[in-house]
C-alpha cells in the first residue's frame, strides 16, 4: 500500500456518510459497506483469515469517496481488499471473459451480425448463464469496428490537436459515437488522431486482472506520452476511460502518469473549455431529454459539461433530476449473482426517468445506456451524437 | 455568444450549512452560482436541528433572543444585529418549507428542550416536526421504544434519564420504555440508516404498529430513535400516529444521523430546484489573486487541476475541525487566501483542562465586518470580492454556546445576500 493511502486510513471519522451514499449498501443487507471494506479492512486485511468475499460486491461507483467529509481514499482501499480476495480465491473463467472485454469485443466486431443474432437468443443466453454464470439479459450489440484515417491535408494549420482515446464501447459497440466525436472535432478545426490503444483497464481491474491492467496502462501511457510531447491533448468519450486516464493511471507509478493525466479531457469538457462551439452553430432540436450523469462522470469533479453543451441546441430541453446510480456498473450487471442487486439499484432512477415523461435519455456512458434502455424501454443517446447531429459548419448560415 | 462553463458569478467554497445558505441567498434568476466542496460536511453526524443560541456558562437558555445582546460585541450575532439574525432565520425556514421539510420554532420563539439519545436535554431553535414533538416540557406520559439488535440506542437509559430531567425541571410526567423486534436479520452492524430504510416500507411499519399496540397503555406519546423512514418519512410518521392514536417523536442517534440525512437531501433538492451547481469530492487548493481581487480558485480534480473563475467568492470551509483553518503549536493559518486571523500565539492558553469549560481555540478564526467581508485588525476589508461565513469566523464558540447552525445561517445568508443583490 502506498504511504499516502495508509495515511488516509486515519482520516476516517467513522461517520458512515460513505455507507449512506453507497448504492449497494442501500439494497443489499449482506453488504458490509465502504466504511468497513475500505478503511477498516485496511487494518484487518493482513491478518490471517480476514477474507472478505463481499468486497466483490462493490460496484466501483466511487460515490463514497466523493461524499467523505475528510478525504479518505476509500476507492483504492476497497480495491486492495478486492484484489486480495481475488488472489486468495482465484478468478473464475467468467470474470476472465468479462474482464477481457476488449478481446471479446474485437473478435465479435469481426462477425457482428452472427454474434448479435446469437446473443439475441434467450435460449442461448440461458445456456450461457447455466454454464458460465453470465446473466441471461439483453447484451450490448456489436458492429464493425470504428476505423479512422487521419486527414493531414487540411490547408490551415490547426491550433489544436487531439489524440482520441475511443474506448471499447465506441469502437466496437457503438462506432457512431466515435464517428460523431471525430466529425465534430474536425468541423471545429481540430486535428484528430486515433492512436493505437489498449483497454483502459477498468473492466480488467474490477474483475481482478490487475497485472494485465497495469500492462495496458504502461502501453497506453507510452503511446499517449509521445503524443503529449508533440503538443497533443487527449480526449475520451467514455467516462470510465476518462477517469482511468485522469486518476487511476497516476497510481501505477509510471513516469508519464502525471504528465498524461494532466492533458486528459472528457470530450464535452474539451469542447466547452476550449470554447469550440457556440449557440449559433446548432440546428434546433425540439425534444425533452432526461440527462443521466454517470457515476464516473460525477467522480471527475467537472460537473455536467454535456448538459451545458446540449443547452446550446435551440429548443432542446434537458431534464435533470437527482443524480442516481443506474446499477449497471460495467461488467457487474452481467453477473448472475449480482444482477438482482444491479436491477434494484437502478429501480429508483428508472422511476424518475419514466415519471419525467421525457422523449429519450442522454448519457455519456455506454453501460449506463444499456441499463437505462433495459430499465425504461427508451432510446438513449450519447451527448456527442446529438451535438454532431445538430451541428452545422458555418456560423453564418441562417436556419 | 460563447458560454464558458468554468466561470461563475458567485463561487461558494464549502458545502456545509453556511456555504449552502450562502449559495441559496446569492442565487437570483439571472446569475450563476457554484458550490465546490471537498465532501458532504457534517450533516450526517449532526442531529439535524438548528441551534441558534442554546447555552450560557454551561446552562441551557430558554430564550435565545433575550441573551443575544449580552454576547461580546465582536460575536457574529452582534456584528450582524438581532434584526438581521432574525431575518436570516425566517428566510431559512421558508427555504425548507419550499422542499417539504418544515422546521418548527417553539411557541413564543424560544428554544425547544429536546431529549437526546442519553436521555439528557438539549436546547435547540429550529427542529423538524418529528423531533420537535419530543419537547419534554409537555410533561406527558411517554414510552420510549428501542429496537432489538440496535445496540446504539438504549430505551431504558433514555427513559430513566428523562424521568430524572422531569424531576429536576419540576415537570409532571411519566417515562417508560419498551422494545420492538424487526424480522430482518443483518450480518452487518445495524445503524439508524439501515432501520430507516427498512421502515420506508409500509408493511414493516404495520408490523411495528402491531407490536406497539400490544405494549401501549395510558401513554400519550411514544418516542423512537430517529429511524422512522427516509424518503417516506412523512407517511411513516402519519401511519404510526394513526395506527396507535398517539403522538410520535424521534430522538437523533449517533451517526449516521437520519435527521441529518433528511436535512441534507432536502437542501440538495433545493439547490437543484434553484439551478445552483454543486460539485463534491475535491478540495480547493489555492487561488489566483490580482491586487485586492480574487480571480479564480484551483480545484484538485482528477487529471488536471480545474480553474474556476468567479466574480465573487464566499469562503465557508469551516474551522479547525474541517481544515478550513490549519494549525500547529502556536500558529493558525487560513490556507486558501492566507487571510489574517484572530488567534493567540501562546499555545498554552489555547485550551482549558476541564473538558466542559469554554475553550479559547474555538474562537479562533476570521474577523469580518457587518457585511461578512474578512478584515484586518484595523477593520479594513482584505479583498473586494470575498466574503466569509460559518465556523471559520472568529469570536464565537459554536459548540460551547450551541450556536453553530444559527451562525452558519445568519452569516451565510448575509454573505450570499451581499452578492445576490450586487
Amino acid at each position: 500500500m502506498r504511504e499516502q493511502q495508509k495515511d488516509t486510513i486515519d482520516l476516517c471519522l467513522k461517520c458512515s456518510t460513505c455507507n449512506t451514499v453507497c448504492p449497494v449498501y442501500a439494497v443489499n443487507p449482506l453488504y458490509p459497506g465502504p466504511k468497513f471494506l475500505g478503511p477498516e479492512m485496511a487494518r484487518l486485511r493482513d491478518l490471517r483469515g480476514a477474507e472478505v468475499e463481499m468486497a466483490d460486491y462493490c460496484i466501483g461507483c466511487r460515490q463514497c469517496q466523493l461524499a467523505c467529509p475528510n478525504g479518505v481514499e476509500i476507492v483504492s482501499l476497497i480495491e486492495e481488499t478486492k484484489v486480495k480476495g481475488r488472489r486468495d480465491k482465484g478468478i473464475p473463467f467468467r470474470d476472465r471473459i468479462l474482464g477481457h472485454n476488449q478481446i471479446v469485443s474485437r473478435l465479435a466486431s469481426c462477425i457482428p451480425g452472427l454474434v448479435n443474432l446469437t446473443l439475441s437468443s434467450s435460449s442461448i443466453r440461458g445456456l450461457v448463464e447455466k454454464i458460465y454464470g453470465i446473466k441471461n439479459r439483453p447484451f450490448p450489440t456489436y458492429q464493425k469496428a470504428f476505423s479512422y484515417k487521419p486527414d493531414f491535408s487540411q490547408s490551415k494549420k490547426s491550433k489544436l490537436k487531439v489524440a482520441y482515446f475511443t474506448g471499447c464501447y465506441s469502437r466496437y459497440n457503438s462506432p457512431a459515437i466515435a464517428q460523431s466525436v471525430v466529425n465534430i472535432l474536425k468541423k471545429c478545426g481540430v486535428e484528430v488522431v486515433v492512436p493505437p490503444q489498449k483497454c483502459c483497464g477498468v473492466p480488467l481491474v474490477s474483475n481482478g486482472l490487475t497485472d494485465e491492467a497495469k500492462k495496458n496502462a504502461e502501453f497506453n501511457l507510452k503511446v499517449l506520452s509521445k503524443l503529449v510531447d508533440q503538443g497533443y491533448l487527449i480526449v475520451a468519450s467514455c467516462p470510465s476511460c476518462t477517469l482511468s486516464l485522469k486518476q487511476d493511471y497516476k497510481l501505477y507509478g509510471f513516469s508519464h502518469g502525471n504528465k498524461v493525466a494532466s492533458q486528459v479531457n472528457d470530450i464535452c469538457e474539451f469542447l466547452l473549455d476550449y470554447q469550440l462551439v457556440d449557440e449559433g452553430q446548432f440546428l434546433p432540436l425540439k425534444r425533452r431529454y432526461y440527462y443521466h450523469q454517470p457515476c464516473h462522470t460525477k467522480a471527475q469533479g467537472m460537473g455536467t459539461p454535456a448538459v451545458k453543451l446540449l443547452e446550446l441546441i435551440p429548443e432542446l430541453i434537458m431534464i435533470q433530476g437527482e443524480q442516481k446510480c443506474c446499477g449497471q456498473a460495467g461488467t457487474y450487471g452481467f453477473k448472475k449473482e449480482k444482477f438482482k442487486i444491479s436491477a434494484a439499484i437502478g429501480e429508483k432512477l428508472f422511476q424518475d426517468v419514466t415519471g419525467s415523461n421525457a422523449d429519450g435519455i442522454v448519457t455519456d456512458c455506454g453501460m449506463c445506456s444499456l441499463q437505462l434502455t433495459g430499465g425504461t424501454g427508451q432510446k438513449v443517446f450519447h451527448p456527442i451524437e446529438l451535438l454532431a447531429g445538430s451541428y452545422r459548419s458555418s456560423k453564418n448560415q441562417d436556419v | 455568444m460563447n458560454k464558458i462553463h468554468r466561470k461563475y458569478d458567485v463561487v461558494v467554497i464549502g458545502g456545509g450549512l453556511a456555504g449552502l445558505t450562502a449559495a441559496l441567498s446569492a442565487k437570483t434568476h439571472g446569475n450563476t452560482v457554484l458550490i465546490i466542496t471537498k465532501g458532504f460536511g457534517s450533516y450526517y453526524y449532526g442531529p439535524g436541528v438548528i441551534d441558534l443560541l442554546g447555552s450560557r456558562q454551561g446552562r441551557a437558555i430558554k430564550d435565545p433572543w433575550l441573551w443575544m445582546d449580552k454576547l461580546p460585541l465582536n460575536h457574529p450575532y452582534q456584528i450582524l444585529g438581532e434584526t438581521r439574525v432574525g431575518e436570516a432565520m425566517k428566510y431559512f425556514s421558508r427555504q425548507l418549507e419550499d422542499c417539504g421539510l418544515s422546521f418548527l420554532t417553539y411557541r413564543n420563539g424560544g428554544n425547544f428542550l429536546l431529549p437526546t439519545a442519553l436521555g439528557m436535554v438539549r436546547p435547540t431553535y429550529l427542529a423538524p416536526l418529528s423531533l420537535a414533538q419530543g419537547d419534554i416540557r409537555q410533561g406527558e406520559k411517554i414510552k420510549i421504544f428501542g429496537v432489538e439488535g440496535f445496540s446504539n440506542f438504549s430505551p431504558q437509559l433514555v427513559a430513566t434519564n428523562i424521568l430524572k430531567e422531569y424531576r429536576r425541571l419540576g415537570i409532571k410526567g411519566k417515562a417508560d420504555w419498551g422494545k420492538l423486534k424487526l424480522e430482518k436479520t443483518y450480518s452487518r452492524v445495524i445503524s439508524a440508516y439501515d432501520l430507516a430504510l427498512i421502515l420506508d416500507n409500509p408493511e414493516q411499519v404495520e408490523e411495528i404498529i402491531k407490536q406497539l399496540l400490544s405494549q401501549l397503555d395510558e401513554e400519550e406519546k411514544i418516542g423512537f430513535p430517529a429511524i422512522l423512514g427516509l424518503s417516506n418519512h412523512r407517511q411513516v410518521l402519519a401511519q404510526i400516529e394513526e395506527g396507535t392514536g398517539r403522538k410520535v417523536f424521534e430522538i437523533p442517534t449517533i451517526p449516521p444521523s437520519v435527521p441529518g440525512i433528511r436535512f441534507h437531501h432536502c437542501l440538495s433538492m433545493l439547490l437543484c430546484k434553484k439551478g445552483i451547481e454543486y460539485i463534491t469530492g475535491y478540495p480547493v487548493l489555492d487561488a489566483v489573486i490580482k491586487g485586492d481581487e480574487i480571480k479564480s480558485v484551483r480545484v484538485a480534480t482528477p487529471g488536471k487541476t480545474t480553474s474556476i473563475q468567479g466574480k465573487k467568492f464566499i469562503l465557508a470551509t469551516g474551522g479547525l475541525a474541517s481544515d478550513g483553518l490549519v494549525s500547529g503549536p502556536g500558529w493558525v493559518r487560513e490556507p486558501l487566501f492566507n487571510l489574517p486571523l484572530y488567534y493567540r500565539e501562546n499555545v498554552e492558553t489555547w485550551s482549558r483542562s476541564s473538558f466542559w469549560a469554554d475553550q479559547p481555540y474555538a474562537c479562533f478564526g476570521i474577523r469580518v465586518d457587518e457585511n461578512m467581508y474578512p478584515v484586518d485588525e484595523k477593520g479594513r476589508p482584505i479583498f473586494a470580492n470575498l466574503c466569509a461565513a460559518g465556523s471559520i469566523l472568529a469570536n464565537f464558540d459554536g459548540i460551547g454556546e450551541k450556536s453553530t447552525g444559527g451562525v452558519d445561517i445568519a452569516t451565510g445568508f448575509t454573505a450570499g445576500r451581499e452578492w445576490g443583490e450586487g
